[in-house]
């Protein structure tokens, strides 16, 4: 049935998108740019933006980037730090989160703040105190200690997000398995935990999607190359680039957003849906 | 199986006392059905006795044992919950067999003893089923497989066919109870169904603002409601109710409404009711103590209507009125029942009559007094329904 809408309810479209198409375009654009430099040949560098679609595309610049081993060994670190720091941080949450969802107890409310609180201070700020830290702790250019500051950087976003995970499900299973004869602990394994598993899945995959993207504390705790994640490694590459090997950072740029990307759409439902729960009446 | 002990139980939660102090056995084999309306605090001692609450105090004891600082499953209770409460990830007979894995029976044990619960409750096909591919009427026998299987001394059960539509849980009732004769477990039955209280219980005890107000057997209850709340809140349609006084006529008492109505005192009550004379009280009569009176006559205890409304039910029709303002409705025969807006004149039957002190809310009793507070209940177990003749 075709719904006919009034003036207003048309207008109010005709406004929605003439906002959503600049922030889009400012968001696209770069990646829409990064794509016409990752498939040009050297020569095609230098027209800039004179020639958007490149005469003769090429995925040579994937190849190369993808068969440097170099390349390959700074992905693997990125995955491993990302998959580390995310299950840490998830695993280190769980508690805390069972904690907040279950337990009734003083100062809940504000404590649960506090920890968001943590959230919105910057890396920046703690940097150099988190480098002596670690340096007396003796994990400079370690990837265990990366791992811990991602594991502590993940924490509070990882207990809101767990939280309302086993807030999801029904105390009244948690009873009823306490009945059967289950103390707390063996309950939370057998019927909390894979009840919450979606959530507690949607905050390994945020956690991973934003340990990928970190930049700073591996350039600033890691120094040797062998250890760098791709974003560092990256960094570094183009910072030494010159015009000839343009076209080669796009592509391992571009090769290097797309797994947060696919991840994002794969499973973009359940990342959606594990930030919004409890926001509205299921 | 055992029985079921409250001591001066109590619960609060800061500093409100949801429930106060009382005391109640369920004896060994007896279904025990707790009543009330919403807050009253029934589900609380459930979980009391479960063990999902803890007791602020007194004690509770299952058998011989005091189980206050048992956790629920050192308690041997099983408990069926209003939404059931299936683990929605494990499949029917897993479901089943949960609580019986935890007390280290071998995998054939468990398996035979999920089969013979299925058998009992007709799921056998379904065992291979989620939860979420189940009616509301297979969950709750996937519910009750769950607590037949592990054979516990205690049973309870949480208002569990609230969440069934009117012929399910007509079915259900009939079920539960059938089960309760073949594994006579000792029970205690939450509802706020009146219904339900008084077809399923073998004693029942209906609950108000944390207090018990009244134990004892189902009819019992009903006929010899001890406050104007039991007498209010068992039986549908309600118990109609006429604020009065009582007077002295040329034959006896009478008590007469402030409409008018005049209704005279059965003889057997004459001396219990006397010292109440020329107090406000409230008169309270079932609706089934109404009838319509043969051919108009001006007789006693009768008073003209004007009939508002009728709700044929089948066997019986209702039929609603006002008596000074007050609606009230009689239970009527459908072959002798008048239309809407017909004029009647109905008889009164106070042989059925019950005197209620409007101050404290008691049920006068034929032994002349208002009954006991509520914080000393007092059944009526053993007193039978005579229906009295007016003098």
């Amino acid at each position: 049935m075709r719904v006919h809408k009034s003036p207003i309810a048309r207008l109010a479209d005709v406004a929605t998108y003439v906002a959503a198409v600049p922030i889009a375009a400012f968001f696209l654009i770069p990646l829409v740019w990064l794509g016409s430099l990752a498939v040009r040949t050297p020569q095609e560098i230098f027209l800039g933006a004179s020639r958007f679609i490149p005469e003769n595309p090429t995925l040579d610049n994937f190849t190369r980037v993808l068969t440097d081993s170099g390349f390959l060994v700074y992905l693997g670190n990125a995955l491993k730090l990302s998959a580390l720091g995310g299950a840490g941080a998830v695993l280190v949450a769980a508690p805390a989160a069972y904690a907040f969802s279950r337990l009734r107890f003083r100062g809940r409310g504000t404590l649960m703040t506090a920890i968001l609180a943590v959230q919105m201070v910057s890396g920046l700020v703690i940097l150099i105190p988190l480098y002596r830290y670690m340096g007396r702790l003796g994990l400079i250019d370690t990837h265990t200690g990366v791992v811990a500051i991602y594991v502590a950087i993940g924490l509070p976003i990882s207990v809101w997000l767990l939280k309302n995970a086993f807030d999801g499900v029904p105390m009244v299973l948690e009873e009823a398995a306490a009945i059967d004869g289950y103390n707390r602990f063996e309950t939370f394994l057998k019927v909390t935990l894979p009840l919450a598993a979606p959530g507690i899945a949607s905050a390994l995959i945020i956690n991973m999607i934003l340990n990928w993207s970190q930049f700073l504390v591996p350039f600033i705790m890691l120094t040797a190359d062998s250890k760098w994640p791709i974003s560092v490694a990256i960094y570094n590459y183009a910072g030494s680039t010159t015009a000839s090997t343009t076209q080669l950072l796009a592509a391992a740029c571009l090769v290097t957003i797309v797994p947060a990307i696919v991840a994002f759409l794969l499973l973009q439902r359940a990342i959606v849906s594990a930030l919004t729960a409890g926001a509205v009446k299921g | 199986m055992a029985p079921v002990t409250l001591t001066q139980i109590s619960k609060s939660f800061g500093a409100v006392e949801t429930v106060h102090p009382l005391d109640l056995e369920v004896k060994d084999h007896e279904f025990l059905v707790l009543v009330g309306p919403s807050g009253c605090g029934k589900s609380t001692i459930l979980r009391m006795i479960a063990g999902l609450e803890t007791v602020s105090g007194g004690e509770v004891r299952i058998g011989d044992r005091v189980v206050n600082t048992l956790s629920p499953g050192a308690r041997d209770v099983a408990m069926v919950f209003q939404n059931y409460a299936l683990y929605p990830h494990m499949n029917v007979a897993r479901n089943i067999a949960f609580g019986l894995r935890r007390r280290g029976m071998t995998r054939a044990q468990v398996d035979e003893a999920v089969l013979e619960a299925a058998r009992l409750l007709e799921i056998e096909p379904l065992l291979g089923r989620r939860p979420s591919a189940l009616s509301g009427g297979q969950r709750q026998r996937v519910a009750m497989g769950r607590a037949i299987v592990r054979k516990p001394k205690v049973f309870l059960f949480d208002e569990p066919l609230s969440n069934l539509d009117a012929k399910l849980r007509a079915q259900m009732r009939v079920e539960i109870k059938k089960l309760h004769q073949k594994v006579p477990t000792t029970t205690v039955y939450v509802t706020h169904d009146q219904v339900e209280a008084m077809t399923m219980a073998d004693r029942l005890v209906v609950m108000n603002n944390g207090r018990i107000e009244q134990v004892g057997r189902p009819m019992d209850v009903y006929a010899h409601p001890r406050t104007r709340f039991v007498a209010e809140f068992i039986g549908s349609p309600a118990m109609n109710f006429w604020d009065g006084r009582l007077e002295a006529g040329s034959k006896g008492l009478v008590f007469v409404a402030h409409s008018g109505l005049r209704l005279s005192v059965p003889a057997s009550r004459q001396v219990a009711y006397r010292p109440h004379l020329g107090r406000p009280m409230t008169l309270g009569l079932r609706p089934e103590a109404i009838s319509v009176a043969p051919d108009h006559t001006d007789a006693r205890d009768t008073e003209m209507v004007t009939i508002k409304l009728v709700e044929p039910l089948g066997v019986e029709t209702l039929a609603f009125f006002d008596v000074g303002g007050v609606e009230s409705c009689a239970r009527l025969d459908p072959a002798h029942t008048p239309r809407a807006g017909d004029s009647a004149r109905l008889t009164f039957d106070t042989a059925m009559m019950h005197l209620i002190a409007p101050d404290t809310g008691e049920v006068v009793t034929c032994e002349g007094r208002a009954t006991g507070g509520a914080s000393a209940p007092r059944t009526h177990e053993h007193v039978s329904h005579q229906r009295e003749t007016t003098p």
